[in-house]
């Protein structure tokens, strides 16, 4: 009897898994479209101080090579036998030759660094305000998109005032009832159809809502707002009317 | 098996995914409102029933709820149209005039009187939000428009219309020098329909109802000492409750119409007691050297709040019936006086001193213990409550003559009611009425 049930129920919580992932996976796509937007712009942003980098480095090797191969060639006069004495002469004397030459050296490269440093300086303030004037561009460039979100807000609150003044609660309303209304607008800002989709259990504070609503009755606000915006804020929206202000 | 399971678990998904979609939409939350008069056409129903109209009845409905203070009716000049039925009703007409409802009707003779037949619209979503009728004849048309204004406001508010209710209340005109008659008097709630219920030479004080509506209890100094009287409505037949030694008054009704509150002064200083009224068996409820009046029932029936000056100042108290135990109800301000609890219990109206020395009527929720003062004026008293909790009665001063003025419980409506008989107090609002 139980083994007749162990493949259905074997199924069962396989499917049920699959719809768990899928809730799961699906969940974090439900997040505010505002936010994914806003951090796609900071990955943007270091892709853009990675491009900067490389220039500065490839720089500094190409000024150090030059300096090696002069010791290798006072290795290769080692190589004469025949004056022994003469060659440890000459070689205090290329000694001393080349402690001045490595003194001068040494100062041609302090001069060198410290050109370097201020290149380096320059740079680093060049590449500051290259970056300042690169973030304040990503700003703006934010800007653009989280005010889609700001704009919607915005007409958000347009649209609350608007029902708001037009709602006049019944003297049976009650603080925290709740009731759900699905709206459907046009680009226009006109109101295709109000439902109360979860009711507050009193149809005079039922009716009440979709009154407010059909009373509001248009959105003109609503036409200044760019297509895409419009289709994924308002298009279809839900409205909860929950009393909060009322005295009982 | 396993293609059903399979396929339930399909159709499983479907919804999960469905509801996460319906999640992604946008939800604005409306937690404010102007609660602006809600704007109604009542338009002049078509008087068939032969002969003119006696009575407005129209003009009846519309005054009951203008005076709510929760509806603004449209003017009659602004109509576009006279409809009497649904077939005649042009929504665009009223939307153009932005009217949330429109209540049309007409009266019809029938065998033994007439009847009302009404419609009530609601233009925003173009549905019929009630079609009914009301019976009556041609003397009872006020009770036919009142009918008519319970119906209407229960719809549209959700609270049940107290417009069908009457009001109670004690008128002084003097009637030589120094003499004065008085009278109890009971009307309709809009003030109309006033007779006489006694006339006496004597004061008359603090009537009640009993919760049934047909019996009344006041004080009356016709017996040369203050005594409790119980007077049948229905058949004029009164009853002397009490005689006692000193203080008898404030007589108050139990929720369930069996025993009376009472305030007795025979034992020593005032205190409340319950009067079994088949047995007139006494119980003394508050045992106090300080003063205790003004009783008033909860609507459980198991206590009583009333006024005590035992802080010093006069406040309300409470007391719970089965074991005596005592409670101080009111703490804001030097002065709260004449409690009556609001139906459901909640909150109670009292007589309550501001700090500017105006007695004012205030609301103060029980559990919370905030007051709010509804009234304007400077020497209001007496406040009774209409059964629905909607609206306040109070008496008042106007012009240096009492009057009765009438306040809606969320203080935004305030009307003054005349009475034919000089100066007007302590009015008792009737329960409803069968």
């Amino acid at each position: 009897m139980y083994r007749a049930l162990t493949l259905p129920l074997l199924v069962t919580i396989f499917f049920h898994g699959i719809i768990l992932a899928a809730i799961l996976i699906d969940a974090p796509k439900e997040e505010p479209k505002v936010r994914r937007a806003a951090t796609e712009y900071i990955r943007a942003e270091l892709v853009t101080i990675e491009k900067l980098q490389p220039k500065k480095k490839p720089a500094k090797p190409r000024k150090k090579t030059p300096k090696k191969p002069s010791k290798k060639s006072v290795d290769e006069s080692k190589a004469k036998r025949l004056a022994e004495e003469k060659a440890a002469r000459e070689k205090a004397n290329q000694k001393q030759a080349q402690e001045t030459k490595s003194k001068q050296e040494k100062e041609r490269k302090e001069a060198q660094e410290k050109k370097r440093q201020r290149e380096k300086q320059q740079r680093i303030q060049e590449q500051n305000e290259r970056e300042l004037s690169d973030s304040i561009d990503q700003e703006s460039a934010l800007k653009q998109v989280t005010s889609a979100a700001e704009l919607a807000n915005s007409y958000i609150a347009l649209i609350t005032e608007s029902i708001q003044n037009s709602w006049s609660r019944p003297p049976s309303a009650r603080n925290n009832m709740e009731a759900e209304l699905a709206l459907q607008l046009m680009p226009t800002g006109e109101v295709v159809s109000v439902n109360v989709v979860k009711s507050s259990g009193n149809p005079a504070f039922d009716r009440s809502a979709e009154v407010a609503v059909l009373r509001a009755g248009r959105f003109p606000e609503l036409q200044q707002l760019p297509i895409k915006v419009f289709e994924d804020y308002f298009r279809r929206l839900h409205l909860k009317f929950r009393p909060e202000d009322l005295r009982q | 098996m396993i293609r059903t399971l399979v396929a339930l678990c399909f159709v499983n998904f479907v919804n999960i995914a469905f509801i996460n979609y319906a999640q992604a939409q946008l939800v604005i939350e409306i937690t404010q409102g102007r609660d602006d008069p809600t704007s109604i056409a009542v338009v002049p129903f078509d008087w068939k029933a032969g002969g003119g109209e006696p009575v407005d009845v129209t003009a009846i409905i519309e005054a009951d709820l203008e005076r709510t203070g929760q509806f603004s009716p449209v003017s009659r000049d602004d109509m576009l149209g006279s409809p009497h039925e649904s077939s005649e009703v042009f929504y665009r007409d009223w939307r153009a005039l932005k009217v949330d409802y429109l209540l049309v009707g007409k009266m019809l003779p029938t065998a033994n009187g007439v009847v009302a037949e009404y419609e009530l619209f609601d233009v925003y979503t173009q549905k019929m939000v009630v079609k009914d009728r009301q019976v009556g004849t041609l003397s009872t048309l006020r009770d036919i428009a009142h009918g008519v204004s319970d119906r209407v406001y229960e719809k549209l508010t959700g609270i049940r219309g107290a417009f069908s209710t009457r009001l109670l209340y004690v008128s002084a005109l003097e009637s030589g020098p120094g003499q004065f008659t008085y009278r109890l008097l009971i009307s309709d709630v809009d003030g109309a329909r006033e007779r006489v219920v006694l006339e006496s030479p004597d004061p008359i004080l603090t009537p009640s109802w009993s919760p049934d509506g047909d019996t009344i209890a006041y004080v009356s100094f016709e017996t040369s000492r203050p005594a409790i009287f119980m007077h049948k409505l229905s058949t004029n037949q009164r009853t002397q409750l009490t005689d006692f030694k000193g203080l008898n008054g404030a007589p108050s009704w139990s929720p369930d119409g069996k025993s009376l509150a009472l305030v007795l002064s025979k034992d020593g200083s005032p205190d409340i007691y319950v009067m079994n009224i088949e047995t007139r068996e006494l119980k003394r409820v508050t045992r106090h050297y300080a003063i205790d009046t003004e009783p008033s029932w909860m609507p459980d029936g198991k206590s009583i709040i009333y006024t005590s000056d035992r802080g010093g100042k006069p406040q309300i108290y409470q007391v719970t019936l089965a074991n005596g135990y005592e409670e101080r109800v009111t703490f804001d301000g030097s002065y709260n006086a004449r409690a009556r609890v609001v139906p459901g219990g909640r909150s109670i109206i009292m007589v309550h001193r501001s700090e500017q020395g105006d007695y004012q009527i205030a609301l103060q929720d029980i559990q919370r213990g905030t007051i709010q003062v509804l009234t304007e004026t400077s020497l209001d008293e007496s406040p009774s409550i209409s059964p629905n909790g909607a609206m306040l009665l109070y008496a008042t001063k106007h012009r240096g003559k009492g009057i009765l003025a009438e306040v809606s419980l969320d203080g935004g409506v305030k009307n003054l009611l005349p009475s034919q008989y000089g100066d007007v107090r302590e009015p008792a609002w009737s329960p409803y009425l069968q």
